[in-house]
C-alpha cells in the first residue's frame, strides 16, 4: 500500500452477464474511491448489482472493463494466487449468505482464515474463540453452521472476517438477517475496526442502514453510482 | 510470513470432507479394495508361476549343440589338391564352401573309418573364435563350451567307438549335452587337470568288459578308467570321455595335422527358455554353415507351463485403470457438490496449491484404505486359489501373497487415487471463485 493511495480506487468499472444469449449489463460505469479509516455505504434495490460490485472489489471475479485498485495495487494485473493473498492479508469479505463451510464447526470456520499465518494452533484457537465470544456465540464453538440459527451464522461470518484484522472490510448486507439488536451489535464491531484500527469499510445494503456521522452513502441505480442527499 | 496451509490442517480438512460422505468413501474404497485384491492375487500367481516355470525349465532343456557337416566331395579333389591339404593349405575352390572350416587337412588318416562326428554325421572343425563370438552375447547364452567328438577305429579288433573330449570344469553347457558327475554309476568323474584317465559310458563298458581301474587304449595311448557313467539321453554322448586336452592330443595322433584351438561341436546353454529361438537364430549367423541340434523341448515347455505374462499384467493394469477411473468419477461428483465450498475457501484467501493438496489428500484416502484392505483380503483369499488350475503345475510349495507385489499394488492404488484427484484439483482452481460461490 502506498502512503497516499486510497484503500479503494475504482474507475470506469463495467460488468455484464450473459443469460440465454442475452447480455445483461449490471455495472455500466462505476467509479468510486474510499480512503483509509472511511466508511462508504452503497444502497440500492435488489438485483441492481451491489453484490456483483462487492465481488469485483474482492477480486473474486473479473470486470469487463475498468480498473480496480486496492491499497494501491491494480488487482486486474494480479494472478489468482496473488488475489488470494490480497484477500488473506488485506481484504475481509462478509457475504450476504455468510458462505460458511458446512462441515467445519463455528470455531473452525473462523480459524480457517488464520491457517496461512505463522500462528501456532493454540494461538489460532485463542483468537478465534475470543472473536466468537465477543460476538456472543462463545457457547456454540463446536456447532456446525447447520446447527446454528441464521443470526448465529451471521455472527460467525463476521467473526471470520474480523479475526484477521483486515484493513478493508467489504460487507454485503451485514445486518440483513438479524434482529435490530444483533444488527447494531455487529455494526458496532465493524465500526470499531474503522475507528480503532483505521480500517476502511464498504457496506452494500438494500434496507435501512443506520448512518452515522462521517459515513458516506451512495446509491447504485441503472449500473452507475449516484450521490444520496 | 508463511502462506502455505500446514499438512495437519489440510489433513483435517480433507478428513472432515471424507467423513461427511461416508457412503461415497466406502464405495470408492471398496472399488480400490476389489481392484487391489484381484491385482495382488493375479500378480502373485504370475510371479509364482514364473518361479515354477524357471525351476522346471532349468532342468528341461535350454541347450543345444552346434556342428557343421563335413564336405562330402573330398573325393573330387585332385592329387595335387590333396597334397596341398596334407601340407596345410586349403585348395582355393574350397574356400567359399568352408568359411568356418579350419581345413580339410585335418582329415583323419583313416578317412574311411574315422571322423569327427555329431549326431551320426561327419563334421568339419570349428575354430575357437566362434566360442568368443557367442560369449559376447550373455543375454542369449548362459554358457558355451568346446567339445571334440571323434570316431576311432580300434586296430585290434576293428570295432569303432567314439571319444568325447570336454572341459570337466564347465558346469553349465557340458552336463545337459554330454555327461556330468551326477551320471556316475561307479568310480570318479574327470577333473580339468586330469590326464591319462577316462570315464566310460556304461553300455560301452559292459559290452567291452571295461571296469574302473582297467585300461582303454585309444590311438595307442592307454587311459586308466576312473569312472563309469550312464548319462541317459544326451545330444553329444560318446563311448569314452576324456578331458579336452587329452582328447585333442589323442585325436591329433590320427589326423594329417594336429588340432589347434579347434573343436567339432559347440555345446550351448541358452540364457532362458524364452530366448531359445533368438539364441538359435543368432548362432546360425555366427556359424553360417553349421547345424544346430536341440531337443526343442524348452520352447513348448515354456509355452505350456505357467501363465501368459502379458495377459496377467494387462489384466492387472486394466483393473488399476478401472479403479482409478472409478475414483475419478467419484471425485468429480464430489467436486460438483462442493464447488461452492471451494469458492468459499478461495474467497477467504486459500491459495490454489492448498486447495489442490486438500483435494489430492481426499482422493488418496480411499486409495490408502482400499489398497490396504485389498492386500489383506488377497492374503486371506490366497489359500483358496488353486495353483494347479492356474499354472498347470501341481505345485507343492507354500503359496503366499508376495509382499513386494502387495506393496506395489497398494502404492498403485494410492497413486491411482492421486491421479484421480489431480484433474479434480486442476478443475477446482481454474474456475473464478465468484462462479463457484454462485453454485448452489
Amino acid at each position: 500500500m502506498t502512503e497516499s493511495a486510497p484503500m479503494i480506487n475504482v474507475t470506469g468499472l463495467k460488468k455484464s452477464f450473459r443469460q440465454g444469449g442475452r447480455v445483461i449489463p449490471v455495472l455500466k460505469d462505476v467509479s468510486l474511491s474510499l480512503g483509509a479509516g472511511e466508511t462508504l455505504v452503497i444502497t440500492g434495490r435488489s438485483g441492481v448489482g451491489k453484490s456483483t460490485l462487492l465481488t469485483l472489489l474482492g477480486g473474486l471475479d473479473l470486470p469487463d472493463a475498468g480498473r480496480i485498485s486496492i491499497a494501491g495495487v491494480d488487482i486486474g494485473a494480479l494472478t489468482q494466487d496473488s488475489l488470494a493473498g490480497l484477500r488473506r492479508k488485506t481484504v475481509g469479505i462478509i457475504f450476504q449468505n455468510f458462505n460458511l463451510l458446512p462441515s467445519w464447526s463455528a470455531v473452525e470456520n473462523v480459524e480457517a482464515v488464520l491457517m496461512h499465518g505463522d500462528l501456532d494452533l493454540s494461538e489460532r484457537r485463542i483468537r478465534a474463540v475470543k472473536w466468537l465470544e465477543r460476538l456472543g456465540i462463545g457457547d456454540r464453538l463446536d456447532n456446525l453452521p447447520a446447527e446454528l440459527s441464521v443470526g448465529q451464522q451471521q455472527r460467525v461470518a463476521v467473526a471470520r472476517t474480523l479475526v484477521n484484522e483486515p484493513m478493508l472490510i467489504l460487507a454485503d448486507e451485514p445486518t440483513g438477517d438479524v434482529d435490530p439488536e444483533t444488527g447494531a451489535e455487529i455494526l458496532g464491531h465493524l465500526r470499531a475496526a474503522v475507528r480503532e484500527r483505521g480500517a476502511s469499510l464498504l457496506v452494500v445494503t438494500h434496507g435501512a442502514y443506520p448512518i452515522e456521522a462521517g459515513e458516506r452513502v451512495v446509491r447504485l441505480r441503472d449500473g452507475v453510482l449516484e450521490p444520496v442527499s | 510470513m508463511a502462506v502455505s496451509v500446514s499438512f495437519r490442517d489440510l489433513f483435517l480438512a480433507a478428513w472432515r470432507e471424507t467423513r461427511r460422505r461416508p457412503w461415497r468413501f466406502a464405495a470408492c474404497s471398496g472399488g480400490y479394495a476389489v481392484a487391489v485384491a484381484t491385482a495382488v492375487l493375479l500378480l502373485s500367481v504370475l510371479v509364482f508361476s514364473q518361479y515354477i516355470e524357471s525351476g522346471i525349465l532349468s532342468s528341461t532343456g535350454t541347450h543345444f549343440i552346434v556342428y557343421a557337416p563335413a564336405c562330402m566331395d573330398i573325393s573330387s579333389l585332385t592329387s595335387e589338391e590333396l597334397a596341398l591339404l596334407a601340407s596345410g593349405t586349403r585348395p582355393a575352390r574350397c574356400a567359399d564352401k568352408c568359411k568356418e572350416c579350419t581345413g580339410c587337412n585335418k582329415k583323419p588318416v583313416d578317412i574311411v573309418n574315422e571322423a569327427f562326428v555329431a549326431r551320426q554325421i561327419e563334421t568339419k572343425l570349428l575354430p575357437f573364435s566362434v566360442l568368443d563370438a557367442a560369449r559376447k552375447e550373455p543375454g542369449l547364452y548362459k554358457g558355451v563350451s568346446p567339445y571334440l567328438l571323434y570316431r576311432f577305429r580300434n586296430p585290434a579288433d576293428g570295432h569303432r567307438f567314439t571319444v568325447g573330449g570336454f572341459d570337466p570344469d564347465d558346469k553349465t553347457a557340458v552336463p545337459p549335452a554330454v555327461c556330468s558327475a551326477a551320471d556316475l554309476v561307479e568310480g570318479a568323474f574327470l577333473h580339468a587337470n586330469d590326464t591319462g584317465v577316462a570315464v566310460v559310458e556304461q553300455g560301452y563298458a559292459v559290452s567291452h568288459g571295461l571296469r574302473v581301474g582297467s585300461n582303454v587304449t585309444i590311438a595307442g595311448w592307454p587311459f586308466i578308467i576312473i569312472g563309469i557313467v550312464a548319462p541317459g539321453v544326451r545330444p553329444a554322448k560318446a563311448d569314452v570321455y576324456l578331458t579336452f586336452a587329452d582328447a585333442e592330443k589323442v585325436i591329433s595322433r590320427n589326423l594329417r595335422s594336429p588340432l589347434f584351438q579347434e573343436m567339432n561341436v559347440m555345446l550351448v546353454e541358452v540364457a532362458h527358455a524364452s530366448k531359445q529361438d533368438a539364441a538359435i537364430a543368432r548362432m546360425r549367423e555366427i556359424v553360417q554353415s553349421g547345424m544346430i541340434s536341440t531337443f526343442a523341448c524348452a520352447k513348448p515347455a515354456a509355452e505350456v507351463l505357467g501363465l501368459g505374462r502379458g495377459v496377467i499384467v494387462s489384466a492387472a493394469l486394466l483393473l488399476g485403470f478401472l479403479a482409478a477411473a472409478f475414483g475419478l468419477k467419484s471425485q468429480l461428483a464430489s467436486l460438483r457438490e462442493r464447488r461452492r465450498e471451494l469458492g468459499i475457501l478461495r474467497s477467504i484467501g486459500w491459495p490454489s496449491a492448498a486447495i489442490v493438496r486438500q483435494l489430492l489428500l481426499e482422493a488418496a484416502f480411499p486409495g490408502i484404505l482400499g489398497g490396504l484392505a485389498g492386500a489383506v483380503a488377497a492374503a486371506a483369499a490366497i489359500p483358496f486359489v488353486s495353483l494347479e488350475y492356474w499354472t498347470g503345475v501341481p505345485a507343492r510349495v507354500d503359496f503366499v501373497v508376495i509382499p513386494g507385489v502387495a506393496a506395489l499394488s497398494v502404492f498403485l492404488a494410492v497413486a491411482g487415487g492421486l491421479a484421480a484427484g489431480l484433474p479434480v484439483g486442476w478443475l477446482a482452481v481454474r474456475t473464478p471463485p465468484a462462479e463457484q460461490l454462485r453454485s448452489i
